[in-house]
């Protein structure tokens, strides 16, 4: 718990130092996260949050070995690594098109700031789609410069900034025992292993190779699942 | 690589009579930092699948009849074949996956660990609920 205040002040250290980042998406980001973590994972949560972290990424340069937010409390004074492990390959495609649009329009699909503060508030807070609806019927806020009207505008629009969509699926089979065919649910686990490795959220929290780390003292360092001997053995 | 961490328990869902269970899969990936990983708020884990309780066929518990019991375990087994089985050649050979800086990486995901308790680990590899699922004590 303790670890965790001093890793989210470091955080939030990163982002003021940061002179490019927009310090708006930070503040989402942070609204996010904690609305989220007293609620049940909701899909529209996952939307915005999503959306956050493409803008919060757009001015970040993100070191691929950088461990410098591994929760070890002695620092490790060395580190191995099996060369040429965890390389990058080539950009992905299409990702700076997508940044020129974030950047042209950071507030795309929603008409301005106002517009998607209030969005956000209406996913945050779990407003009822009646009851949205409701809202505009009513005519409680001016409708002239929104971009949605309706609660299922409001939730096409979410659905425009969610690029992972694709990814969850539900593929549906059947299977027979002879006796009795039940029916159950998946998802393809390799577009679920795509979605999770493909978040920008997590960019900075992401290893792709294994290191060994060593104490001052020569003593080995365990901390992470990468730093243990299981990954570094079976890494060709 | 990619370690890919699974995770399942049959957990029940009312508790009046004719109770209903669900058993939930879930999976993750230990590339994320682990701190990362267990915060619920960053949802890190992914529903996999719900895997499909087998109905009664008789009125005798599926304990008391083995016929029941055999069908049961099969069931589990073609489920996580079907489930798992996109994995096999891509574990393999490896696949171009974008990863979350802006790169593309070779990646080879590999079925890792199996977080569950002692009665869902029995179910999973079809022994007895009282041998080890470890070890060889029978």
């Amino acid at each position: 718990m303790h670890l965790d205040i001093i890793l989210s002040l470091d955080a939030v250290a990163d982002a003021v130092s940061s002179t490019a980042r927009p310090t708006f998406v930070r503040d989402e980001l942070e609204n996010m996260t904690d609305s989220d973590y007293e609620s049940d994972p909701g899909l529209e949560i996952t939307d915005i949050y999503t959306a956050s972290g493409e803008i919060d990424d757009m001015h970040n340069d993100s070191d691929t070995e950088d461990v410098s937010h591994s929760p070890v409390r002695g620092r490790p004074s060395g580190q191995e690594t099996i060369p040429s492990t965890g390389t990058p390959q080539g950009e992905v495609a299409g990702y700076t098109e997508l940044n020129k649009v974030m950047t042209d329009d950071p507030w795309s699909p929603f008409s301005s700031e106002d517009d998607f503060n209030l969005a956000s508030w209406f996913v945050r807070s779990k407003v009822a789609k009646s009851e949205i609806d409701a809202y505009f019927a009513q005519g409680l806020g001016s409708t002239d410069s929104r971009s949605f009207r309706s609660a299922y505008t409001l939730r096409q629009h979410l659905d425009v900034l969610d690029p992972f969509r694709a990814y969850f699926v539900w593929a549906e089979a059947s299977i027979d025992d002879g006796r009795h065919a039940t029916t159950f649910y998946y998802r393809s686990i390799i577009d679920c292993v795509c979605y999770l490795i493909r978040q920008v959220v997590y960019s900075s929290d992401i290893v792709y190779a294994p290191i060994q780390e060593y104490h001052l003292s020569g003593e080995r360092l365990y901390s992470e699942m990468h730093t243990a001997d299981w990954w570094w053995d079976i890494q060709v | 690589m990619v370690p890919i961490i699974g995770l399942s328990d049959q957990t029940d869902l009312t508790n009046f009579s004719g109770d209903k269970k669900a058993c939930p899969v879930y999976m993750t990936i230990g590339n994320i930092l682990s701190w990362i990983r267990n915060s619920p708020a960053k949802m890190p884990i992914l529903l996999l699948a719900l895997l499909p309780v087998p109905p009664k066929f008789t009125g005798e518990s599926a304990c008391a009849n083995e016929a029941q019991r055999q069908t049961n375990v099969d069931t589990l087994q073609a489920v996580f074949d079907l489930i798992l089985a996109p994995l096999q050649p891509v574990a393999q050979e490896g696949m171009a996956m974008d990863c979350a800086d802006d790169k593309t990486r070779l990646c080879f995901p590999i079925l890792s660990a199996w977080i569950a308790d002692h009665a869902e680990h029995a179910a999973l590899q079809g022994i007895g609920s009282k041998s080890c699922p470890k070890c060889e004590v029978p």
